[in-house]
């Protein structure tokens, strides 16, 4: 039995233990597997709120600090395309809200992987409490950065609806597929990030200059049917940009893009987050053990 | 109870020569005892109390741990930063599904926290943080607490420590004491062990644990090793 999972199958409060009676070894085993989801629960959300208080409970504006990245992101775009385009925006749509969608795949993955590669580094000394097992710090970090974002957006996007700069969104009910695929690839590339970043060194850097690479290329301030069939080619490989049209498709009623494959994103998703997986049980003591190479 | 199963471990680099920590161990503490583990060199206890709590990895093997233990007694990870003790008691209170102001009036009273519990935990001073930390985990019913080396917090506060813990031991709760010093392990432990080179050998009576170790005792390999020589033959 792995470590990992010690401790978790037969941790029932003292005061429950009953006296020993027969039954299937199966149906024990199910009700212990039970137990250790249910305890690996509670794990993740008190790590979760940890960690958010950690994070603005100490701040003067609190949770308004999570807004900056993505509020001066919009601004500066829109400041540039009015600029450019003298107010037309992008094919009609106001240029808030257009730049507003598109971040929002991109930030959710960004800001998940970025977690996800801090969370061994930031949250190692909690693992000297019992219950805490490693895949909970990632998991903790996962789903309080998805749920910052989902609060952060939904908020932008309600005020730019509430002032009519945009419709309400036109397939709702769509809208979260593309950004949970956006999640798991944050999540898989912050494994492989985690190890990779402790296995090669000028890794960290390679992953930074690519970074930037996917935030030009993510179609942030353009839509992928602008551009040639030859420029498509090479872009149909950024799969950020599939989830970027996937998502304004689904909130404009008007726009409907041709370039997006919903089946590309979700594979690769699905793809690094097994490689991930794969690679951080393989090195999980190297990852513990060692700081991240320069 | 805990089951070791071809537990090999060394001790890190920062720690003065490489020794084993533990050398292929294959042990099982014996079941519902309170157990006192003798070593005499602090680093390598310590380095096996990261193991059990899980704060550390085994370099090959496994440790089993059945049932719930405690984070080592008065660890200090809940205290992190800004965070107050209120945070802290909150944090370990929320992880083992425990109402987080039950379990902070406990630890304002355990712990005689006169200032109250929600300024930031460096301006607490160095013993009444101590104290604080120790009765959090206090603060939780375990099925092994785990001790490592004296309890601090001073003397009164320790004793108080050791009633609390005998009554939790009466209850049906186990101590799992590792330590350098004989003398206190005997009143509080039924069976014993000693560590040594890596060997982790168990004895079902605390003197018979004692008597082994004796010669051990307060032997520290790292005092008494010229640098860089290796611990262990």
């Amino acid at each position: 039995m792995q470590a990992d999972t010690m401790g978790r199958a037969d941790s029932a409060p003292r005061k429950r233990r009953q006296p020993p009676r027969r039954s299937l070894a199966a149906v024990d085993a199910a009700r212990s597997h039970v137990r250790s989801f249910q305890i690996a629960g509670t794990v993740i959300w008190a790590l979760m709120l940890r960690n958010f208080r950690a994070e603005y409970g100490h701040r003067r504006l609190g949770l308004l600090w999570a807004f900056m990245p993505t509020l001066y992101v919009v601004l500066f775009f829109v400041l540039i395309l009015t600029f450019i385009r003298h107010k037309s925006g992008i094919l009609g749509h106001e240029v808030g809200p257009f730049i507003a969608l598109g971040l929002l795949p991109l930030q959710m993955f960004q800001k998940i992987s970025k977690d996800v590669s801090k969370a061994t580094s930031q949250g190692k000394a909690l693992l000297a409490f019992p219950r805490v097992k490693v895949m909970d710090l990632y998991l903790a970090n996962v789903f309080l950065q998805f749920a910052i974002i989902s609060v952060v957006f939904t908020a932008i996007m309600s005020i730019f609806v509430l002032l009519g700069h945009i419709p309400p969104p036109a397939e709702p009910d769509q809208i979260l597929l593309p950004v949970l695929i956006a999640a798991v690839f944050g999540l898989g590339m912050g494994l492989v990030d985690t190890v990779f970043s402790r296995l090669i060194s000028g890794w960290s850097l390679a992953w930074q200059a690519l970074n930037r690479l996917l935030f030009l290329t993510s179609g942030i301030f353009f839509i992928a049917d602008g551009f040639p069939q030859s420029a498509k080619d090479i872009l149909y490989y950024q799969p950020l940009l599939h989830l970027t049209e996937w998502l304004r498709s689904a909130y404009y009623g008007d726009f409907e893009s041709n370039f997006y494959d919903p089946y590309y994103p979700l594979g690769l998703s699905l793809a690094l987050l097994a490689f991930g997986l794969t690679l951080e049980r393989i090195f999980r003591n190297r990852v513990l053990q060692t700081k991240k190479k320069k | 109870m805990i089951t070791f199963r071809k537990a090999v471990k060394m001790t890190k680099p920062g720690e003065g020569p490489e020794r084993p920590v533990l050398a292929g161990v294959t042990a099982q503490f014996p079941r519902g005892r309170s157990v006192a583990v003798f070593g005499a060199d602090r680093i390598v206890n310590s380095a096996l109390v990261a193991l059990i709590s899980g704060a550390d990895r085994l370099d090959a093997g496994s440790i089993r741990v059945d049932g719930e233990i405690s984070w080592p007694l008065g660890y200090r990870a809940s205290g992190s930063g800004g965070m107050t003790p209120r945070d802290a008691a909150t944090f370990v209170a929320r992880l083992y599904g425990r109402d987080p102001d039950e379990v902070a009036d406990f630890v304002s009273d355990f712990a005689e926290v006169r200032r109250g519990l929600d300024r930031q935990m460096g301006s607490y001073s160095p013993d009444v943080r101590r104290r604080i930390h120790i009765s959090l985990s206090l603060a939780l019913d375990f099925d092994a607490y785990l001790v490592e080396g004296a309890i601090g917090g001073g003397e009164g506060f320790r004793d108080k420590c050791w009633d609390f813990l005998h009554a939790k031991q009466e209850d049906g709760a186990q101590i799992i004491l590792v330590t350098d010093r004989v003398q206190h392990a005997r009143t509080v432990c039924e069976a014993g062990a000693v560590l040594d080179r890596g060997d982790l050998v168990i004895y079902d009576d605390i003197r018979d644990a004692a008597e082994a170790f004796g010669p051990l005792a307060g032997r520290s390999p790292r005092k008494s090793r010229d640098k860089g020589e290796r611990a262990v033959p």
